[in-house]
């Protein structure tokens, strides 16, 4: 991209923050390619049990990061990491729906500890994959609730795979907070995850 | 358990936790009852906690492999973001190269592992285009040799230039864990005292690279690392000086213009009080949040700069010392010549 095109994304990025709705709209048609390759990237990476279309992927993301209370994009990278996050999480919000409707009575009684070990196998089963993830994303918006930067810290590191100087980075938070944060919370999730498994 | 404990003090719970984290079994075990004494309920919490975190480690880890394997079956999460980078997993030199932990204009910066010596470090890959001449690789090399003499706690230290097989220029460097004084900024304004701080850490960073002959000419908040032991650390220097001559200063970015004295923005003939320029635009946007020359666009920040003749200083904030108007109109000089010496601010 050239340097003037750059610029103008900083700025547009800039009114954005500063809470100018339409500068998003006038944002998105010059990473556009960009978008549209991040999601098809998400989407063939995403060992799922979905298929979602690309053109609908960035459409349900684009509509949440459009919904975004105060959005607080520091720079290309970082928008780029955050639309990433809005994609997975509408992907496992896709997973979630699906595993719903199949749960018509025949669910299997596994017990946590089988579900962990099932993930842990090279080849998992994919059900009971989603069947954890579900169980996570559960969980997880109980943590938003109690601990939000926790929950955020979950997101950087796990959703969008981001490491712990991009995380303190990207949430203005000391790299010592995140790596404390991110060892609490899993702990935490992990055993929220096994009593709501019980239930 | 199966609603957050009600009451729960999180913060306690996880100053706790992580204290107990550090600790061997023996001792840990001798903690949790030492908090039993006082409250048996978080004794509880924390121990199952503790418990869990090894099985929470792992759990994570191989959820995150089956959902997003990517399609070399290397797992780089970074990989994610659109600007693939495929040094990643590979060896250069003694390294194995982790995920990517900064971009800028001057390169990537990679955690790797020096597999010989088990330590983590962090390796800067200047960009291809930079180093493309064989003269600008001459003259990279020879000042990094240089920079790499130097230690001093407040200069990021270099521990060896290098090549890759595939030709590519690297520095090898500590991995510092710390916060970038651009992040710091980020919440507005630094107490006067936290600012001179800075300030002063970064003039004796400088000081001493100047003292081998070596100019940084990229001074900015993103240079400047303040690492957990409250050491400022001034990285990158000498960096700017092979995107200078390959690219001209027309393709900076545009925070990094904003820091650039006005003898740097017009001529090619700077010496080290560019460098205190620089110093003094990051004071006055510590004290402020906001720097002396601001524009929307590129040319009107270089308009400011070169045009402003003299930089305004607003009224300083409480408690900060009155000597600071001086000291920054100094900074700020125009003339080169009526720029303080570092060695009267380190």
């Amino acid at each position: 991209m050239p340097p003037t095109e750059e610029r103008t994304v900083q700025d547009l990025l800039a009114r954005v923050r500063e809470g100018d709705s339409q500068a998003l709209d006038e944002l998105v048609p010059l990473i556009y390619d960009e978008l549209e390759e991040l999601a098809r990237t998400q989407r063939r990476r995403w060992q799922g049990t979905i298929s979602v279309q690309t053109a609908s992927l960035l459409n349900e993301a684009y509509l949440r990061l459009a919904g975004q209370e105060s959005p607080e994009w520091s720079d290309r990278a970082h928008f780029m990491a955050v639309a990433a996050i809005a994609m997975r999480q509408i992907l496992i919000e896709h997973t979630r729906r699906r595993a719903a409707k199949k749960r018509g009575g025949d669910r299997k009684q596994v017990s946590f500890d089988e579900l962990a070990g099932v993930i842990a196998s090279p080849t998992p089963d994919l059900e009971a994959r989603d069947e954890v993830l579900i169980l996570l994303d559960e969980c997880l918006h109980r943590l938003a609730k109690v601990r939000p930067r926790h929950a955020h810290i979950v997101e950087c590191r796990f959703f969008a795979g981001m490491t712990i100087a991009e995380t303190a980075e990207a949430l203005g938070i000391a790299p010592a907070t995140v790596k404390r944060g991110w060892s609490m919370a899993r702990a935490w999730l992990y055993e929220e995850m096994a009593a709501a498994a019980r239930r | 358990m199966s609603e957050p404990t009600p009451g729960l003090d999180w913060d306690l719970l996880e100053a706790l936790y992580q204290r107990a984290e550090g600790l061997s079994s023996s001792d840990r075990s001798a903690f949790v009852d030492r908090v039993r004494g006082d409250d048996p309920g978080l004794a509880d919490r924390l121990e199952s906690l503790l418990g869990s975190t090894a099985s929470a480690a792992s759990l994570f880890d191989s959820l995150q492999k089956s959902l997003f394997a990517s399609e070399d079956g290397v797992d780089d999460p970074v990989e994610l973001l659109p600007d693939v980078d495929p040094l990643f997993g590979t060896m250069v030199g003694p390294y194995r190269i982790d995920t990517v932990v900064g971009r800028g204009g001057m390169g990537v910066v990679y955690r790797a592992l020096h597999t010989e010596l088990d330590e983590v470090r962090a390796l800067k890959f200047l960009p291809t285009y930079a180093t493309a001449s064989p003269e600008a690789r001459r003259r990279f090399i020879a000042e990094a040799r240089v920079t790499a003499e130097v230690k001093h706690p407040n200069v990021g230290e270099i521990y060896e230039v290098a090549e890759s097989d595939e030709g590519r220029l690297y520095l090898a460097m500590p991995f510092y864990e710390g916060v970038s004084l651009k992040t710091r900024l980020r919440d507005g304004p630094l107490p006067p005292d936290e600012a001179l701080d800075w300030f002063r850490q970064a003039c004796a960073g400088l000081l001493a690279i100047h003292a081998v002959g070596v100019l940084h000419r990229d001074v900015t908040p993103g240079n400047l690392l303040r690492t957990e032991n409250g050491t400022v650390k001034l990285l990158d220097f000498g960096l700017a000086k092979l995107a200078d001559t390959t690219l001209g200063t027309g393709n900076r970015p545009l925070g990094t213009v904003a820091y650039m004295s006005p003898e740097q923005l017009t001529v090619d003939d700077i010496d080290f009080r560019t460098d205190i320029w620089s110093l003094g635009v990051i004071l006055f946007e510590m004290l402020w949040g906001r720097r002396p020359f601001e524009g929307s666009t590129l040319s009107e920040i270089k308009a400011r700069i070169l045009e402003e003749t003299a930089v305004a200083i607003p009224q300083l904030p409480a408690g900060a010392d009155p000597g600071l108007t001086t000291l920054l109109g100094r900074l700020l000089a125009r003339d080169p010549a009526e720029r303080p010496d570092l060695a009267e601010l380190a």
